[in-house]
């Protein structure tokens, strides 16, 4: 017990609890007040609380925030309740936000490499010198290689537009972002059928099927709220397919532990009872959709009864489950689901997925999947144009991938090409707020690529594993600092909001349009990102006759206070697919030489003494990127792996016994956690852990990372990363 | 007579943590230390399985053994304004007694400043209209605060609509703290 | 449930000192008492030992606060319901009292060497001269005097009258300290392996079985006596330690077989030392070492078993059965109080 007694401290902590509490009368607790406030030893005069509504940046989901601060310090996030999508919740990530801004292990200023790459070893640099650096080595890639010897790398975010804008100044062609090792599947197969990706009614729906989506455990979102609700008021019923018990699976009516890797036979099976039994929706069908009778053919020998040899599945409740979903809809769905692949077959898995909903007819109706509407924000009118690349980008994404947005590249055919200098070699290496490191599988490759470049530049708040392989670190801002423009969000109807700085920056940081706009002066093409964030806010504001303030009275605005539906199935409507209706089977897939019913194949068969690795998320956690957040880092310092008792005895291992784990490209040593929730032939490794670098200090070789020992492979229509492909031998290590 | 409870539904709690470090942020809790926990519990064998997420925290006991072992007077109760069982600081000497008085393991040392502390039930928070931290946070409102004594809260309707259960009531605390049961 | 433990070692090294003061003053003042002139070892030893025990423990007790410096709000309160607020009252008064209860038996060189300092010099010359013990040897060294009138024939009247009240207290205070390191544990529900009806007893005679031990280590080292003295001075520590050993080890027992009857919090509690991490530790270090090898030994000395062993090897024996009282006494407190702490109500 440590003796140390800070006096200053302790005052601190007592009045820091407690500053803050306005003199209300009104409630009969502050009644107690001054002889209550007195006897607990409180200040008489507590700090001013100023409140900044803003935009949380932790997640994709942008959640609605009322920031705290007392005398120029953030002390609170607490959620926005006026925000539709957020609707008053904020996630732990969220909470832990006032941490990302104070962490110590926050990159402060600029930093360029002094050791060997990957050494970690770095030195402060002013921000002249670091942009200095920085576009002289750009320049140097593109004399030598050309525009497209840089390859650019970004993740989603409110400021990646002005890097996108800055890489296609720059002129090259290579430029990769997330939807590869993310959603680009799901998108794809629901694209394939629908023209668009849909979103779901979950707050009205009756009737769900769940593959993997883990909703409840992995990524809190308002859908988590919504399908919270209509479970426990037994409004919906829900069935989870997943290998493993989530928590997802708990609240679930129905789990099925379903083989990992053949889902798409159950889909397959499904669509076959929907059709053979005469549960679709004939009148929908007939009047929004083609395709039926060559999908019936397709689907015929996918009977329940074949289905139930792959997925383990029994043949009476996948046909129990096609009528259930056919007796509730149009107020039903199977839901599309959104990470990264699980198999080289998840596009036509989530395929079959659309096409089952399109044969249930629940296109654009309430408890069903609808089109989200957004409002259009205005634009900056630049009359700027930029170069074209003289050369292709490395990736020929017309002709492996067309089915996928082009624009968003297939990450690990990029890092294949990079390392085989094919077509031509790419020396530098730009990375906006993303971690490849740990998002890619087989880490080792990535260092590999690493290592090859010229020059690594990484714009980031954190000194990640990849920030560790940079010549040169460039810190952004964190969101809690920062006026970003105007964001557009969907759900559960179109609204703006805009992220507001609760504090001025604490470091020598900048912001990402001003990070860009310091290189492209230096590049020599400053009229590319030539204005300000407010310049953009208006401009984006401007058809509305709106300006910033107004947002800041309740944190949004909208023209349209409900999600509105059935709008596509009026009269002459056109769905944006090539024959203008909902296209069960795919006309997309079919021009480009893809099955338009899909073809199944079973995963591979795994040899008796092998195990298939399966990987998740938690609430706690994104991706790999807040591990190190002391407040998280608490609550889950370390990662185990999930092995199924009946495995764990036939190896002799307990839990918390360590394990080494070995595939064909890699080897991890692991503590495991030997559980019932989950099927005897996979393993289940938490995401985004041993992280490499020292300078993320609480999270520095903690448990072990599932990318160590990933393999390679990706969906083979959309090129996203297939990560359940894996199968490792596991044993009990001797200490 | 105010008197402060808070009603938990189990059932929908996720085990998200969101709750944990809402508190974290607002009580300035130190790292390691815990004012509320979640307590997570498997049952069965694959694949009859059943998974349940118990919310915890002090339990604002009306016969507090915490406040009956206190030799400072640091703990007490706050009767006329709620029912609080709160800590006055300035008088704790830091003997721990009461923490091992709690049955519910709800109060933790915090060792820089050398007192023990728990959850207060944010009771800085309802001065400003708002609610305790975990509470508000919660994506699927687990939690529920307010009056029982008050009939027009949630918490009271609650209470008339569901039947609940307190725990550990043997040990003859009175807890405030109500879990849904049906 | 290996969790950090709130209270560790220096609770656990206050209540063996609380028990050790409490026994060494209950001796101390039965050994007065009695007027025999044999006793007159315990009496002093136990008296002086007292308050440095207590003064010790209390000094612990106060280092292991979280805010020391503050230790004196223990006394601008008084909580009846909590034993550590009526505990810490009462520790102080023992505490006064037993310091001038140890004054009444100083030795007259101690007294005349902190007299030397000139603080109190008089006052302290007076001390020495009043507390002169009764001088009962002849010339071979034999004891002459069995039953005293006077042990300290230069004390005044009203001196040697307060002496022997502050004696005749010493016993229910002493009793009072032994019980109340038992019931400071005792009364808390949440820890079900304290909050049994026979904690309050098994602390106070395992606290006068180690005093005894103590004593027995230790009399030696404040009263030279002659080999009548230290005889019969054994053989009363000896018969005393039988009969707190017996009571002790006949309160344990029943104990963990009610226990056992009790409530589902009790009997999960009892796991601690029937099969759980405590088991081993009491076992063979309370009960076998603490317990039974002193009672056997000590049983086989009572009935002249070892008259035939040679000095040393009965100095052995004796020195080992205190030692090993002493151990075991400190392990019941060890077992307890951290045990306590990794059991919870249901």
């Amino acid at each position: 017990m440590t003796k140390s007694k800070k006096k200053w401290s302790r005052r601190a902590f007592l009045g820091a609890s407690t500053a803050g509490i306005a003199t209300v009368g009104g409630l009969s607790l502050a009644s107690g007040k001054s002889k209550f406030v007195q006897n607990l030893g409180l200040p008489t005069e507590f700090a001013e609380s100023k409140y900044t509504l803003s935009v949380c940046a932790n997640c994709v989901n942008k959640c609605g925030l009322k920031v705290k601060t007392q005398n120029g310090r953030v002390v609170k996030i607490n959620p926005n309740p006026h925000f539709p999508k957020s609707r008053s919740m904020l996630c732990a990530k969220g909470q832990a936000g006032v941490q990302v801004l104070y962490d110590k292990d926050r990159v402060k200023s600029p930093l360029i490499r002094t050791g060997p790459r990957g050494s970690g070893e770095f030195r402060k640099a002013t921000w002249e010198e670091a942009l200095n650096y920085t576009a002289e080595n750009m320049q140097k890639i593109k004399d030598k290689y050309g525009a497209g010897g840089m390859l650019f790398a970004s993740t989603e975010g409110i400021q990646e537009e002005f890097f996108r804008e800055f890489s296609a100044a720059f002129g090259s062609p290579n430029h990769v972002r997330h939807p590869s090792l993310c959603l680009a599947s799901g998108n794809t197969g629901f694209f394939s059928v629908f023209g668009k990706v849909p979103g779901f009614d979950v707050a009205n729906t009756k009737y769900m099927i769940f593959s993997g989506a883990n909703r409840l455990e992995s990524f809190i979102t308002p859908d988590t709220i919504d399908l919270i609700d209509v479970i426990k008021n037994k409004k919906a019923k829900l069935i989870v397919l997943d290998p493993r018990y989530t928590v997802t699976a708990s609240k679930a009516d129905v789990w099925l532990p379903i083989k990992p890797g053949t889902d798409l036979a159950f889909y397959l099976a499904l669509i076959h009872v929907l059709i053979y039994e005469e549960l679709y929706d004939k009148e929908f069908v007939a009047k929004y959709t083609q395709g039926l009778e060559e999908v019936k053919e397709g689907v015929a020998k996918y009977t329940p009864e074949w289905a139930e040899g792959e997925t383990e599945i029994p043949a009476n409740q996948i046909r129990e489950i096609a009528r259930e979903l056919a007796f509730y809809a149009p107020r039903a769905f199977v839901y599309k689901g959104r990470r990264t692949s699980w198999n080289t077959n998840d596009t036509e898995m989530r395929q079959a997925m659309a096409m089952a909903n399109a044969l249930i007819g629940n296109w654009d109706q309430k408890g069903g999947i609808y089109p989200k509407q957004s409002i259009r924000k205005g634009e900056m009118e630049l009359d700027v144009w930029p170069p074209f690349p003289d050369q292709d980008c490395i990736v020929p994404m017309e002709e492996k991938h067309p089915l996928a947005n082009a624009a968003d590249g297939a990450y690990l055919d990029f890092r294949e090409k990079v390392m085989r200098d094919d077509p031509y070699p790419v020396r530098g290496y730009f990375v906006y707020k993303q971690n490849p490191m740990h998002s890619l599988p087989d880490r080792k490759k990535t260092i590999e690529m690493l290592n090859k470049m010229e020059f690594v530049a990484v714009c980031d708040i954190y000194p990640t594993d990849t920030a560790m392989y940079a010549d040169v670190i460039l810190p952004e801002d964190t969101y809690l600092e920062r006026n970003d423009p105007v964001i557009g969000f969907k759900d559960p109807y179109p609204f703006l909001a805009v992220r507001q700085a609760a504090v001025p920056r604490l470091h020598d940081t900048q912001t990402g349009l001003e990070i860009f706009q310091g290189l492209a002066k230096r590049l020599g093409f400053p009229e590319f990102l030539d204005f300000t964030i407010e310049d953009l806010v208006k401009a984006q504001l401007k058809p509305f006759d709106l300006h910033r303030e107004d947002l800041l009275v309740t944190g949004i605005w909208t023209n349209q206070r409900e999600t509105v539906f059935g709008k596509t199935l009026k009269e002459g409507h056109r769905f944006p697919t090539p024959s203008g209706k909902i296209e069960i089977a795919s006309e997309r897939f079919r021009r480009r030489g893809l099955d338009v019913v899909p073809k199944y194949r079973p995963p591979e068969m795994i040899p008796k003494d092998k195990l298939r690795v399966i990987v998740g998320k938690n609430a706690l956690f994104t991706h790999a990127s807040n591990q190190n957040n002391p407040w998280l880092h608490e609550l889950m310092p370390t990662n185990r792996i999930w092995i199924s008792t009946k495995a764990a005895e036939r190896r002799m291992i307990k839990s918390g016994d360590w394990v080494k784990v070995t595939s064909p490209v890699g080897e991890i040593k692991i503590q495991a956690e030997v559980t019932e929730k989950i099927r005897t032939d996979c393993v289940y490794v938490p995401h985004g852990f041993d992280h490499m670098s020292k300078m993320m200090s609480r999270v520095y070789g903690q448990g072990g990372c599932d990318s160590d020992i990933l393999v390679t492979r990706e969906d083979k229509i959309t090129g996203n990363a297939a990560l359940h492909e894996t199968l490792v031998s596991v044993q009990k290590l001797e200490v | 007579m105010a008197r402060y409870a808070m009603v938990l539904d189990s059932d929908k709690c996720l085990n998200c943590k969101a709750c944990q470090v809402a508190c974290t942020a607002e009580n300035h809790v130190p790292v390691g230390k815990h004012r509320n926990v979640l307590h997570q519990t498997t049952r069965g064998v694959f694949p009859e399985l059943s998974m349940k997420t118990d919310p915890g925290q002090c339990h604002h006991c009306d016969n507090a053994p915490c406040v009956r072992v206190c030799p400072t007077g640091a703990s007490f109760i706050n009767k006329d304004g709620g029912g609080f069982v709160m800590i006055d600081k300035e008088k704790c000497i830091g003997c721990r007694y009461c923490m091992l008085a709690c049955p519910y393991d709800a109060r933790y040392y915090d060792e820089e400043v050398g007192v023990v502390d728990k959850c207060t039930f944010c009771f800085h928070r309802l001065a400003e209209g708002l609610e305790p931290a975990c509470v508000e946070t919660c994506p699927t409102k687990v939690r529920v605060f307010g009056d029982i004594d008050n009939p027009d809260t949630e918490a009271a309707k609650l209470m008339r609509k569901h039947s609940t259960e307190q725990k550990k009531l043997e040990a003859g605390t009175g807890p405030n703290l109500y879990y849904i049961i049906d | 449930m290996s969790h950090h433990h709130e209270w560790g070692w220096m609770v656990v090294v206050y209540l063996y000192f609380g028990g050790l003061g409490a026994g060494s003053i209950l001796l101390s003042g039965l050994g007065h008492l009695t007027k025999r002139e044999h006793f007159r070892g315990i009496a002093r030893t136990g008296a002086l030992l007292a308050p440095v025990f207590i003064g010790l423990g209390s000094g612990l007790l106060i280092f292991d606060l979280g805010r020391p410096l503050q230790f004196w709000r223990l006394f601008t309160h008084i909580n009846p319901a909590s034993p550590m607020s009526l505990g810490s009252w009462f520790l102080v008064a023992f505490s006064i009292f037993s310091t001038f209860y140890a004054l009444t038996h100083l030795p007259p060189n101690w007294a005349r060497f902190f007299a030397r300092f000139k603080l109190f010099s008089g006052a302290l010359l007076k001390l020495a001269d009043w507390n002169e013990p009764l001088n009962e040897m002849d010339e071979s060294g034999n004891n002459v005097v069995g039953l005293m009138d006077n042990p300290y024939p230069n004390s005044p009247e009203w001196y040697s009258s307060l002496r022997d009240i502050l004696a005749f207290l010493a016993i229910p205070l002493g009793v009072a300290v032994g019980i109340y390191t038992g019931i400071l544990l005792g009364a808390i529900p949440a820890r079900p392996f304290w909050n049994t009806p026979m904690v309050a007893q098994l602390f106070l005679f395992s606290a006068l079985s180690s005093s005894t031990g103590l004593l027995f280590l230790l009399v030696p080292l404040f009263w030279k006596g002659s080999k009548r003295h230290a005889q019969k001075e054994h053989r009363v520590l000896l018969t005393a330690d039988l009969i707190f050993i017996f009571v002790e080890f006949f309160i344990i027992l029943p104990f963990i077989i009610h226990a056992q009857l009790s409530t589902q919090s009790v009997i999960t509690a009892m796991e601690m030392i029937l099969g759980g991490p405590y088991t081993k530790v009491f076992w063979i270090g309370v009960v076998l070492l603490g317990i039974l090898i002193p009672m056997v030994l000590e049983f086989s000395e009572f009935f002249g078993l070892f008259k035939k062993l040679p000095m040393i090897m009965s100095k052995f024996i004796h020195v080992t059965v205190a030692v090993l009282i002493l151990v075991g006494g400190y392990l019941l407190r060890w077992v307890f109080v951290h045990a306590g702490q990794d059991t919870s109500f249901l």
